[in-house]
């Protein structure tokens, strides 16, 4: 036993806190703290339970003694009325956990909701002076608002007074990152952003260890690299010396200069960066997003019409490059988050709070019957000369206590919530992996619901003194539950509306999901699987090789049991975005170059129609081996058709398109027009040229088709163990299903639908608990009568029908005001529904229907009750 | 009416007698535990004294600063004469209520 002063770890933060709660009387009460462990430890009795029960009893003692000054009784008396109410919420432990799991159930589910909203559009951007920074959008001539920039456009608007505060631009890219010496060479999937000169300067981010790039690097697209921190801890190891190490990105070997600190790297999905290459510079796709930064006290109007002079004057230095454009900026938080989704937030956190009003009127609801019991208690003390005061105290003891346990089972609730609704959430709602529980947040919210549960007890204590005169009647419990029974109803009444209001949002939004589901895609995603492809490596560097590699790969990959098959594709069906290769010359075709809607070339392996299950409209899927007609057979989707190829019949048609690189021409022949692709339901699809990979031998996926009948893990397994057979250097266990991928399209619907539903469930469940109370309540108010009626011969199912009558009677109102209330607000969960009217009548019918009947279920267990409470008649009797 | 002393006040007022002079916190609390044989948490002393300081019962001031208490002061206890007249009070009162009962209730005791 070591017998120093000052303890050390958790007895020395107890005392701080103790110091701090204690004031004044801090010196000598922590005096008698330390000098009582010294003795205890010098007897060998010190426990950290003594410790902990010493501090706390003392810091409860500070406490009480700092609140109770206040107040007329001093603190001992707070202090005995919060062990009185601990004491009486023992007894009553199916009240106190109703009580504050109702509390909890609200305040989580708000607290998650507020600290998605707060995260996602509150909080601003991690960037310095964040609220300057800006995202230009280009415009055309034709009525489009928010295209993106080439790199010759960005160059010439970088140059201009509009990028005076520091302008720049990315875009995104996806490869495979192997780095020798970290995870033993593995190759990894990463996502990454080009950057162009003044990008990442414009942001203002600053490096957490190395350098950013300098101007010559961006300058020549020199092969260095940027890692974020989070690659850099989990591919890396946290690593300080990767600084200089070498990295291969695609097979490229690239230096490694810096590392940024998480959370502030743009845009936020990207795991590196790195500068745009010549090559990049030279394909003059208009993918550039371009980010500004607006001069100091100028408006976003005044810089718009910079922009706009700027464009100007690009424009009539080149006018083939900006073809009629103009350029507008927003924002770059709004740009980030979108109308839609901001209101989407919006319209969730609404939810949320509704779902909080739910809960807090339970609350106030059981505390009305808590307050009959009390007012029993109430009445025999205040006769026998207690004071009423104290008793009013006690009641608000209770309900304070209550909410703290509520606010406690929330936060627990809350944290837990956020990670299944980060887990739910579409990948497509920005920033919301950086989102965590703020305990600031919470505490607002906890201190919002323990005022509502105060203001919520006020008035039953209230009503507690007012009827303690009457002691005489209140001990009967036959009279006078009236005017309660009629509040209690209409607090059920209220929930049940607010529940309805819910439950048909979450009707809207889930017939809207239905629908969205239902789209018919164009193939078959189900049970198709993806696994992305490297294949830069020396092994297959020559065409044939390629050539080779596809043959043996889908061979091997087609015999193994449980694939039906198999097709490689330089990216699965759907994926249109980021993926495009190469725009297309319809030389021969009367449709003009600068045709709008660009159009993207697939090449596919044969099999790919089959294994994907696209439908061939019209003609047939590419042949097997190359046709000798001299010309190369391709297959398109029916927009290409509809935009390019003039009148019907589209099979058999010819047209020439850019070769490799945009050097020569290639001969292409039309065998065959498949249905389009549907990635995102609303959105037209793009035009599509497949041609085989025979002819341009470029592949970077593996698709699986694989049976519904076998075991998917072990296929996948052995999908992965086939291609790693062939060639150890290709990416393992990084595969896909389409369907997944594809799913993040509708992912913001299935996400608003899913909380919606949630949210509904959670209020509905708290609707048939008060539900239940009040029909408990008020047979318990009429047992007398009932039982009077049973023994004059009213058979059981009537005294059932009754009980359930009054409990349709207080919800059937409730419903349908929430149904107008639901009517009236549908407008604003308009813009989130697809195919849905925020009116349909259907859904509004339905939705009544299923709460009505909660509404029964929740009273039966009492009327069941009721009518098989054949002792009450003796009971009315013996009480009178 | 004035309010007769509790018992857990009695002990706490014995006990600042039986410590003697220079009384404070943590002597009190373990006189109360060696003698009663009951753990005391501090903060129930603590408002125990509080409540009798407030009714002239105790008084109560700050000692010299000690290095085994990390060169903090006591809070030094001292029974008022009021205090020593309620406790008589009281002790009278319970005194002549036990009178001649001794015997009685302790073999009532052993009973059970």
């Amino acid at each position: 036993m070591t017998s120093s002063p000052e303890p050390g770890g958790i007895s020395r933060w107890l005392l701080r806190a103790a110091t701090r709660i204690l004031g004044r009387d801090a010196e000598w009460v922590v005096g008698d703290l330390l000098e009582r462990e010294r003795r205890r430890r010098s007897r060998g009795q010190s426990s950290v339970r003594r410790l902990v029960r010493d501090v706390a009893s003392t810091v409860l003692w500070g406490f009480a003694k700092r609140i109770g000054g206040g107040w007329k009784m001093g603190f001992s008396g707070w202090l005995g009325d919060v062990s009185f109410a601990l004491r009486s919420l023992r007894r009553r432990p199916a009240y106190a956990a109703g009580v504050a799991l109702t509390l909890g159930l609200g305040i989580g589910t708000v607290a998650a909701a507020f600290t998605i909203v707060d995260g996602v559009v509150i909080r601003p951007l991690p960037f310095p002076e964040s609220d300057r920074l800006l995202r230009v959008y280009r415009t055309d001539d034709r009525g489009a608002r928010d295209l993106d920039f080439s790199w010759p456009q960005v160059d010439a608007l970088t140059r201009t007074a509009a990028a005076e505060d520091g302008m720049g631009a990315f875009s995104r890219a996806g490869r495979i990152l192997r780095a020798d010496g970290y995870r033993d060479g593995q190759p990894r999937a990463v996502g990454f952003a080009r950057v162009t000169p003044g990008f990442l300067e414009t942001l203002g981010a600053s490096p957490r260890l190395g350098r950013l790039f300098e101007p010559a690097e961006l300058r020549d697209g020199a092969p260095v690299v940027v890692l974020g921190e989070e690659l850099w801890r989990t591919m890396f190891a946290a690593d300080p010396r990767v600084l200089g190490a070498t990295v291969r990105l695609d097979e490229v070997l690239h230096t490694i200069v810096g590392v940024l600190p998480a959370r502030s790297g743009f845009p936020e999905d990207a795991e590196l960066w790195r500068p745009l290459t010549a090559d990049e510079r030279a394909d003059d796709d208009p993918e550039l997003i371009l980010v500004a930064r607006i001069p100091d006290g100028v408006s976003l109007e005044a810089f718009d019409q910079v922009l706009g002079t700027a464009v100007g004057a690009a424009r009539s230095n080149d006018s083939d490059l900006w073809d009629g454009s103009g350029a507008r900026a927003i924002e770059l938080q709004d740009a980030l988050l979108g109308g839609t989704l901001r209101r989407a937030l919006l319209v969730l956190l609404a939810g949320a709070a509704l779902v909080l009003l739910v809960a807090i009127t339970n609350a106030a609801g059981l505390q009305r019957l808590r307050a009959v019991e009390a007012r029993r208690d109430a009445s025999v003390r205040i006769a026998l000369g207690g004071s009423m005061q104290r008793v009013v105290r006690g009641l608000l003891a209770e309900s304070l206590l209550l909410a703290v346990a509520g606010a406690a089972i929330g936060l627990a609730l809350g944290a837990l919530a956020l990670p299944t609704l980060r887990g739910i959430a579409p990948e497509a709602v920005p920033r919301l992996s950086s989102v965590e529980l703020d305990l600031r947040i919470v505490l607002v919210i906890a201190l919002v619901a323990t005022l509502g549960a105060i203001v919520s007890a006020v008035g039953p204590a209230v009503s507690t003194i007012r009827g303690s005169s009457t002691v005489i009647r209140q001990h009967t419990g036959v009279v006078g539950g009236g005017s309660r029974l009629r509040t209690l109803r209409t607090l059920v009444a209220v929930q049940l509306g607010l529940t309805t209001v819910l439950v048909i949002s979450a009707g809207l939004l889930s017939e809207s999901l239905r629908k969205l589901l239902d789209i018919p895609r164009g193939f078959e995603p189900e049970q198709l699987l993806s696994v992305p492809l490297a294949l830069s490596s020396a092994t297959w560097e020559t065409e044939g090789g390629l050539n080779d590699f596809q043959e043996m790969l889908l061979a091997r990959v087609g015999a193994l049991p449980g694939v039906t098959a198999v097709a490689v594709a330089n990216q699965p069906p759907g994926m249109s975005e980021g993926m495009r290769l190469a725009m297309i010359g319809v030389a021969d075709l009367p449709v003009p170059p600068s045709e709008n809607r660009p159009g993207y070339l697939h090449t596919v392996s044969p099999s790919y129609f089959q294994t994907t299950g696209l439908t061939i409209l019209e003609g047939r899927p590419l042949p097997l081996a190359r046709e000798t007609s001299g010309y190369d057979p391709a297959v398109v989707n029916e927009t290409f058709a509809r935009a390019f190829l003039g009148p019907e019949p589209w099979v058999g048609k010819r047209f020439t398109r850019a070769g490799p690189g945009g050097a020569g021409r290639v001969v292409v022949e039309v065998v065959g027009v498949s249905a389009d692709v549907i990635a995102i339901p609303g959105e037209a699809p793009p035009p599509i040229l497949y041609v085989s990979t025979e002819a341009v031998p470029i592949f970077k996926e593996l698709l699986v088709r694989v049976s519904r009948t076998a075991p998917s893990d072990v296929t996948v397994g052995l999908i992965h163990d086939q291609v790693l057979a062939l060639d150890p250097e290709q990416p393992s266990n990084v595969s896909e299903w389409v369907v997944d991928s594809l799913g993040r399209y509708g992912a913001r619907t299935r996400f608003h639908a899913r909380l919606m539903t949630m949210f509904g469930v959670l209020a509905l469940l708290l609707a048939a608990v008060g539900v239940y109370g009040v029909a408990a309540y008020g047979a318990s108010l009429r047992r007398a009568e009932l039982g009077l009626r049973r023994a004059l011969g009213a058979p059981r199912g009537g005294v059932l029908a009754l009980v359930l009558v009054r409990a349709l009677g207080t919800a059937l109102p409730g419903i349908f005001c929430g149904a107008l209330g639901a009517w009236g607000v549908s407008r604003l969960l308009e813009s989130l529904l697809f195919e849905v009217s925020p009116f349909d009548p259907a859904i509004y019918i339905l939705c009544g229907i299923g709460l009505g009947a909660v509404a029964l279920l929740a009273g039966l267990p009492p009327a069941v009750r009721a009518s098989r409470d054949d002792a009450s008649l003796s009971r009315l009797l013996r009480e009178g | 009416m004035p309010r007769t002393l509790g018992s857990f006040e009695q002990v706490v007022l014995l006990a600042i007698l039986r410590v003697g002079p220079g009384a404070y916190g943590v002597t009190v609390q373990e006189e109360i535990e060696h003698v009663t044989g009951r753990e005391v948490t501090p903060g129930a002393l603590y408002q125990a004294l509080d409540r009798l300081e407030e009714r002239g019962l105790v008084s109560s001031g700050l000692g010299e600063p000690t290095a085994e208490r990390g060169g903090r002061r006591r809070r030094t206890l001292a029974v008022t004469p009021d205090g020593a007249r309620e406790l008589t009070e009281a002790l009278d009162a319970v005194r002549g209520m036990a009178a001649g009962l001794d015997a009685r209730i302790r073999s009532l005791a052993k009973q059970a």
